[in-house]
């Protein structure tokens, strides 16, 4: 499938991969982890929700995957088989690609948590293999987000729109030159498990 | 027939009666609880009345619309306990929407897959009845 390696992690995080989703995120992201083994990858999760319902998301998603799946918190290190939530309103960064930073902020693209200040803190690592997905969703954010992992040698992939509930995400991520295929979640799955690889 | 498992309450908001007659028609043989309104306006009254539950929310209304309905509710502070779909003819949201990311959970369009409106049902009544001190169930 294009050529991806069938492995994609060194270190024992494993591959890292953040997926940034908003409007219509929630039902394609259980679909999305439903059709994929134990990766062997960390996954932070950036969707726009609520505070009231992040932790009953939490307990949905965990019955679709059997990663690990569980709110970040500072601190948290990023470890292979793990998903973490950027909880509502505060903006979730990563320090040297590993550890969890979760701080108060001012809204970014009309939304906190978003999914630029998430993929911004990506740092190249050589060795390591990256990925950022951006699925449905209204706005434009994550479009910046998306063109810095492109340009830091990660995968990019974002949802087409004939499976987005709204396309506006994807397509402004596309249209900054930050996406190098857009496809459907099913195909995503498939990407993700033979990049990452699996326990 | 496909039944929702603990049904969450659901508020339908649309000007179109037709609209009212198909989607409560599908929700309600799948066991839930609906209460149709006609406008933005009367949303915030039911709403405001006590309504928690999953929104079912039309753009295009005469007098307040979709995106202003939902401002308005943000502005007095009940949309705790509440989740907001779109359904809507409009193919994209524009930007009128902008804000109202982390609000709105999904988007359906009109005419809309009974399976899809039946999959926001379930998801909405399994994250509002895991949501501490949310929406009551319905038998």
């Amino acid at each position: 499938m294009n050529g991806y390696p069938s492995t994609g992690g060194s270190g024992d995080g494993g591959a890292l991969i953040i997926i940034g989703a908003s409007t219509g995120g929630v039902r394609v992201l259980c679909s999305l982890f439903e059709q994929m083994p134990r990766l062997h990858a960390s996954v932070l999760l950036v969707q726009h929700m609520p505070r009231f319902i992040q932790e009953s998301f939490v307990n949905s998603l965990q019955k679709y995957t059997s990663m690990q799946v569980a709110l970040a918190k500072t601190g948290d290190e990023m470890e292979a088989g793990t998903v973490l939530l950027a909880p509502a309103e505060a903006h979730t960064t990563l320090v040297q690609n590993r550890r969890v930073q979760v701080s108060p902020g001012a809204k970014v693209n009309y939304v906190c948590p978003s999914i630029d200040v998430a993929m911004l803190s990506v740092t190249s690592q050589p060795g390591r293999r990256v990925i950022g997905v951006l699925l449905t969703g209204m706005g434009r954010d994550g479009a910046d987000g998306m063109v810095h992992l492109k340009r830091t040698g990660a995968t990019t992939l974002a949802q087409d729109e004939a499976s987005s509930a709204v396309f506006g995400m994807p397509k402004e991520a596309w249209k900054a030159g930050g996406v190098q295929q857009l496809l459907p979640p099913e195909r995503i799955a498939a990407l993700l498990v033979r990049a990452a690889g699996s326990f | 027939m496909i039944k929702i498992v603990k049904p969450s309450p659901v508020l339908v908001v649309d000007d179109m009666a037709d609209v009212h007659m198909a989607v409560s028609g599908i929700l309600r043989r799948a066991g839930c609880t609906v209460t149709c309104v006609a406008s933005g306006e009367a949303c915030l009254e039911t709403v405001r009345a006590g309504f928690r539950g999953l929104i079912l929310m039309d753009i295009e209304m005469p007098g307040l619309d979709g995106w202003a309905t939902i401002r308005a509710i943000l502005e007095q502070g009940l949309m705790e306990g509440n989740l907001v779909c779109m359904l809507t003819t409009r193919p994209t949201p524009g930007e009128e929407a902008e804000g109202l990311q982390e609000y709105v959970l999904d988007y359906l369009p009109k005419p809309f897959d009974s399976k899809q409106l039946l999959s926001v049902a379930q998801w909405a009544a399994d994250s509002l009845r895991a949501a501490p001190g949310q929406a009551p169930e319905t038998p």
